[in-house]
Order: C-alpha cells, then structure tokens, then sequence
C-alpha cells in the first residue's frame, strides 16, 4: 500500500502546508536581485542568452558578468536601468538604488 | 524635456494631479517631470520608434488604499491610468502605455506572496509576484508543487493569466487555472469574485465560480478594473516525468503531425502543451543568423538544412511531455512512437539524448515548471532586439497549419524577413506565435517589420483567423476584426467601460476599447 500512495502521489493528501503571507526583506540583497532578474540571461553557459551573446561579440573572458570587476559601478546602472539592445530596462519598482548598489558588490564577488 | 501629456490635461492640473498622488503615497514612489528613470517603462523591442509610448509619470502604488487614493485624484483631474504587474508583456508592449502621456500605475511593489496551500495546491499572489519568485518560494520551502511559468520566468503571474498567457505543463491554460479574483473598480468600489464575496469562506481558491455571474473574464484584456489578488491552482509534483522531441525532415510534415496531435490532446493523452516548433526557433536559441548567412532578407534553404543538419534538428521539431508513474508513461509512449513516431522521417530524442542541447534543456524546464529565460536567445538570431509577436488562433487541422504557415512566410519573406514560428495545440485550439525578429537599431527594417505586422492581420482575419492577444500599436486594428454583426461585441465593451469608468480613466483603448471621451477620435465603432 505504501509503495502505491508513494506512486501515485496520494502522500501529498495525507499532509497540509498552508503558508501564511509573506513579505519580501526589502532592500533585497544582492545575491536574491541576480537570482530575479539577472541570472537567467547572464547564467555563464549555453542557457544563458545575454551570456551567449557577450561571448560571441566579446570572447570567453567577458561573457559572465558576475565576477568581473572590470565593469565599472557607473557602466553598470546605465545599463540596468536603460537597458541595451536585447537587455530590457529594469524599473525603480524592480530594484531601487540602494538595491542596485548591492547588487554591484554581488556582481564584484568572484 | 518636457512630458507628452493627455490633449485635455493643462500641465497646471497635471502638476498638480500628480503632486496630491505623491502626498497619498509617498513621493518616493512617483516618478515625472523628465525624470531618466521614465525610460525604463519604454518598450525595448516594439515595431515603434524608440521613445513612442513613455509615460508622463509613474505613479506604484503599495496596497489597496494606495490605489484608492490615485483612482480618486485620477477621476477628478481625468488622468489616464496604465495599470501594469511586473510590466514583461514583451513582445507585445512590455511596461509602456498604449499613448504616449499616460500615467503608469506600477504594480510591482504589490509582490506578496499571500498563501501557498499544499493539500488543494494553489497560491493567492499579488500582481507584483513573478514566475521566479514564486518558484523560488516554493522550492525554499520544499513545496511539492509547480508552477506553470511563461517561457521568459521574469514576467508575472496575475500579469500573464489576465493577458490569457499559455504555458507548457498541464496547467498550460493560466486563465482556465485561476480561482478566485480581488478587484479595484475605477470608482475605488473593492470586491472580490466567485466565493471570495462570502465573509466566511474557505473556498476562494477551490471553486472558481461562486454563484450569479462570473465577472472574472470581464477583467482580463480588458481597462474595466485593476487586479489586486488573485488566485492560481498549482500542479502537484508527479512522480515522473518524461519530456520529449520528434524532428521531422519536411516543411510539408507540418500537416501530418497537426493532424496526428489533434486527437492526442482532444483525448487527453498528450496531457501538457504541444509545440510544433520551426527549426529556426528552435535554432536560434543556439546560433546566430551571421553564422549561416551573411546577405539580406530570408536565410536559403541551403542554409536551414545545414543548420539542421548541424544540430540534429528538423524542419518541424515537436515537444511534449508525459507525467505521472513510470509504468504509465511507459505505456502512453508507446502511443506517441506508434502515432507521431511512425511519422516518416520522424527521429525520437529523450532528455538523455539531448543533455547539451540550450533548446531542449530549456523546453524541458518550461515543461517541468522550471522558470528560465533562455528563449530570449531567439533575440540573439538577428541581434538589435527587436521582437514582434503574431498570435493567430485555429481549430488544429493539418489544413489550417499549413495555410497559415504559407501565408505568414511567404508575406514574411516578401517582406525581407525570416519565418520563425510555433504552432500550440491546447485543449481543442492552435495558437499559432510568428515572432517578427527585426534589428530595432535600424529604421527603414523596423518600418518594414510594422508595415507587415499590419499586412498579417487583415489577411488572417479575411482566412478566418484572429490574433488572441497583439502589441498595444495593433490593438486597435485586430479588434477591429472581431467585427461581427456590425461590431456588436466591441460595442457592448463600450457599453461597460462606460458603466464601469464613466470618467475614462482607466487604460483608455486597451484592446481597442475607448472610453467615451476619447471615442470621437480613436473610437471605429460608431
């Protein structure tokens, strides 16, 4: 009988989680801004198509954007915040300043 | 430089419109008067020139009262309202207005994640919340449940459903999966659908239809309210899962594979969404166009089979998905190698066959609930970022799939452009998404992309076809499609906006529905 609940997935009626509701930390820290909004196109492989396309223009030294630290604070907001080419904006409601700082020193960490 | 505003706004009741907006929530959170940050909620890929659409201001709420407070300044002073969630309607006009001037009402900040409930398997969220965030809330907290994201996971879950977004597990049909809507009317009045109006409820989100009528279709693609909760049933995790491809050699296999898809989705055996996808989607994700051809307009047929030769593609490359217990799924593939598999030509590829393949890593995430944004690389084909979606709908016959894709390509081709489309097949219909790819940092290429956008409409619409969702530059144009007994569907929208937003205020001519001041110069209905 066990083996039958676990194959069909019956064992997730026997238990209940109901999570109450939950507010971001806000500033965010840098670390969760990349997991939203960055690393899906910046991931430094074939899934990541903002990855992809650096590589291609630029070679393999530049196509990840987290660790390097040549890319200057300032370069950086102008990018974030008026997007270029493929890369969309990101908004003040997205990430506000202060979140964008620390998202900077997450992107400077190797 | 100065905002474009609204023609019936002075910038003395503008000023000061927005200046009681910013002492009701906080001028933190109200953007204008020239303001760079504006340009962010510009569309970056439309067919439009570059600073078409900027908002005069942005005003982003945090809660109902929030909102209440604008809507009340916004009807004494007329200021039109552009309600976006998290603003990723890309391809279709992303975070911008409809016309330049409008004052976006920003959603984001509402990005609460009210409740997850395991045992019904459903979440109530805020507009704000996105794919990634819940996805990431969910695994965080070891929740056995998927979510069904769109295939870019930064767009958001209320923004997506009231746009009738598809996905690709199961629970594909986001609208068909809500339950359960909390509305703000442009009067302020706040109601909540279905079972939610019963104070003692604990059904909200388990039976979507309550009792009277069900008003939640008439929020979705629609300016007659803002939408500030709402509820989503989540797919429990299964104990299996088995994604898969099948490549086909011929252009003209569309037809066959249509025709075979049908009744393995009218029956159920195909339980997620089916993609018939084209070999440059697919292709693109993972090369350039420059890579395989360096001329002008279309790439040749030499170039496509060489490309699909490269990369163990066909002309038409078919995912799905099968779920639940090993024996099951074991059993029900069998069917798919006995119908689309004995398709000649027809090569089966399983996730072992593909393990570094971006394309189908991707597809097979997406088919799981895992959010990504990998299908943007389709941006990196012709580079400059210019993406334009064409969504026509179809009953899913061989017939219907091969006229439309003749149409579409040879009008794309005429028109210098590459055909890059999908076919997918939900429950008894086809959505078929042409993705106009166009370099946007070139001119004359983004007039030419437009010109065509309109040309595809009004032939699809004299085949029969009509698009189910477009980019805020053609809403006006495709609802004027829906023409039927002299156009009787938009004049009864006319009819609600008018009883709903008496003062127009609210997203005046989304989806060609104008409010009555506005109706002498934008409106074709009358």
């Amino acid at each position: 009988m066990d083996k039958l609940i676990s194959m069909i997935g019956l064992s997730l009626l026997l238990g209940s989680v109901v999570l109450p509701s939950q507010a971001e930390e806000r500033p965010r820290p840098g670390k969760q801004s990349w997991d939203l909004f960055c690393e899906g196109c910046h991931r430094p492989d074939a899934e990541g198509p903002g990855a992809v396309m650096l590589q291609r223009r630029f070679g393999d030294e530049r196509m990840a954007v987290k660790g390097n630290t040549t890319l200057a604070p300032e370069y950086i907001k102008q990018v974030v915040r008026n997007g270029l080419l493929e890369m969309a904006p990101l908004r003040p409601t997205d990430i506000t300043n202060a979140e964008l700082d620390l998202l900077i020193e997450f992107l400077h960490t190797k | 430089m100065a905002a474009v505003l609204p023609d019936w706004l002075s910038p003395q009741q503008f000023s000061t419109a927005i200046d009681e907006m910013a002492s009701a929530i906080g001028k933190q959170w109200v953007i204008h008067d020239g303001d760079p940050k504006l340009r962010s909620y510009r569309d970056s890929f439309s067919t439009l020139p570059g600073d078409a659409n900027v908002p005069s201001a942005v005003v982003a709420p945090d809660g109902i009262e929030d909102i209440q407070a604008i809507l009340k300044i916004a009807n004494e002073y007329r200021v039109p309202l552009w309600p976006i969630s998290t603003g990723r309607n890309f391809a279709y006009g992303g975070p911008a207005p409809r016309m330049p001037g409008y004052v976006v009402l920003d959603l984001k900040r509402m990005n609460r994640i009210l409740e997850v409930n395991e045992e019904y398997a459903y979440a109530l969220v805020e507009p704000g919340v996105s794919y990634f965030q819940l996805y990431e809330y969910l695994q965080k907290n070891n929740i056995k449940l998927w979510i069904d994201p769109a295939a870019p996971g930064w767009g958001g879950i209320v923004g997506n459903t009231l746009e009738h977004g598809v996905g690709y597990t199961p629970y594909g049909d986001h609208f068909m999966m809500h339950c359960g809507m909390e509305v703000v009317l442009p009067d302020g009045t706040l109601f909540r659908t279905g079972q939610g109006s019963l104070p003692a409820t604990e059904s909200w989100q388990v039976f979507q239809y309550g009792f009277g009528p069900i008003l939640d279709g008439v929020f979705s693609q629609s300016n007659f309210g803002i939408v500030t909760k709402m509820g989503m049933w989540l797919m429990p995790e299964p104990p299996g899962y088995m994604p898969f491809l099948i490549t086909y050699e011929n252009e003209e296999d569309l037809a066959i594979i249509t025709e075979v898809v049908r009744p393995l989705k009218v029956n159920m055996v195909i339980p997620n969404g089916a993609f018939t996808v084209d070999l440059l989607w697919d292709a693109a994700v993972k090369v350039s166009k420059r890579q395989y051809y360096s001329g002008k307009g279309p790439v040749p047929d030499s170039a496509r089979k060489k490309i699909a030769s490269d990369y163990k593609l066909g002309q038409w490359n078919f995912y799905a998905a099968l779920y639940g217990p090993q024996p099951m799924m074991d059993n029900t593939f069998q069917i798919i190698r006995d119908t689309l598999g004995a398709i000649p030509g027809a090569k089966i590829y399983l996730a072992e066959d593909r393990k570094h393949d971006a394309a189908f890593q991707y597809r097979a995430k997406l088919m799981r609930g895992e959010p990504n944004m990998t299908e943007f690389g389709l941006m990196n084909w012709v580079g400059g970022g210019g993406h334009i979606n064409f969504s026509p709908i179809s009953p899913t016959t061989g017939e219907d799939a091969m006229r439309q894709y003749e149409m579409i390509k040879k009008r794309s081709h005429q028109y210098g452009f590459d055909y890059i489309g999908e076919f997918a097949v939900g429950w008894r219909d086809m959505h078929h998404v042409y993705m106009l790819m166009f370099d946007r940092t070139d001119e004359e290429e983004r007039q030419r992309a437009h010109e065509l956008f309109g040309v595809l409409i009004d032939e699809a619409a004299a085949a029969g076809y009509g698009e189910y969702r477009t980019h805020l530059a053609f809403m006006d144009q495709v609802a004027k499609t829906y023409s039927w007994n002299d156009h009787a569907l938009w004049k009864l929208h006319e009819r609600l906006k008018d009883a709903f937003d008496p003062n127009g205020i609210l997203a005046p001519g989304k989806q060609g529905i104008w409010p009555a001041h506005m109706r002498e110069k934008h409106s074709w209905t009358s």
